[in-house]
């Protein structure tokens, strides 16, 4: 096994970890941090195919990916604020009503 | 074979990705995160993408964790048991189809691994990297002349996303 398989398996790992934060949580910061385990997975990724393929695309992806990861977060945990203080919760189930 | 610091950084990651996902309070799930997304850099700054770990260093686990803790802190959440959303079993069938996705994607990247054999496709060797004058400069000149439109449309996007997070935090609940 060379170094490049093992962090490509690590970055499945990572999806798979992030996929599992989605599913199994009712807490919604730790769906986030989900989601941002995902990005993260695909930011390890594409840095292995760049170094493995020699080329430099991949790590130029990544710089965008983590501008959008930024945005994406902080739009989300300012989303998040305000379902706390309309619902008093940020449980999935406490969550249930689109608009009140 | 395997470099070993890889490995052991590896190691590391991947054991403070189950942390994150399984931990009961909130506030260890993020300090996890931040102790990954530190490793994750040191893996990327082994694997010669300095830029990329300069980035992950400041902006994942300097900015966007420290506003998910600070959101952690905010939203004062130590009374709420934070515990997995279904029972054992359909937790166990969870796990299983996530092993099952993890799997597959193994044996995908293994077998594209046994593929190459060849030379490598590009010509962006460490050797002609450091010849352009190091990772930065080669990966900054490739973003702005191939990819600069798209660095352009990136800081709008950034400037929607300020400006959308600035009225959805002043917008007044009744």
């Amino acid at each position: 096994m060379t170094t490049g398989t093992l962090l490509h398996i690590l970055s499945a790992y990572l999806f798979s970890m992030g996929i599992l934060a989605l599913v199994l949580r009712r807490n919604t910061i730790i769906m986030l941090m989900g989601i941002e385990l995902m990005l993260n997975a695909v930011n390890l990724s594409f840095v292995t195919f760049a170094r493995e393929l020699s080329q430099l695309d991949g790590q130029v992806q990544v710089f965008f990916i983590i501008t959008i990861a930024a945005a994406e977060s902080a739009v989300g945990l300012s989303i998040l604020i305000n379902v706390y203080r309309s619902f008093g919760s940020i449980k999935t189930d406490r969550t249930t009503v689109l608009r009140s | 074979m395997v470099d070993p610091i890889v490995l052991i950084l590896a190691l590391v990651v991947a054991v403070l990705a189950a942390l994150t996902v399984f931990s009961r309070s909130p506030i260890s799930s993020a300090f996890s995160l931040v102790i990954m997304m530190v490793a994750l850099a040191g893996i990327y700054g082994v694997s010669g993408a300095h830029f990329i770990a300069a980035l992950q260093a400041i902006v994942y686990a300097g900015a966007i964790m420290v506003l998910f803790v600070f959101s952690i802190m905010l939203l004062n959440m130590n009374d709420e048991h934070n515990e997995i959303r279904f029972g054992a079993w359909k937790t166990l069938v969870a796990c299983l189809f996530a092993a099952i996705l993890l799997g597959s994607m193994s044996f995908v990247f293994l077998q594209w691994g046994q593929e190459q054999n060849g030379p490598a496709a590009g010509t962006m060797t460490l050797e002609s990297i450091r010849l352009l004058g190091g990772n930065v400069a080669a990966v900054s000149g490739n973003l702005f002349s191939q990819a600069y439109v798209q660095f352009e449309f990136i800081s709008l996007l950034l400037l929607v996303a300020i400006s959308s997070a600035l009225v959805l935090a002043k917008r007044k609940v009744d």
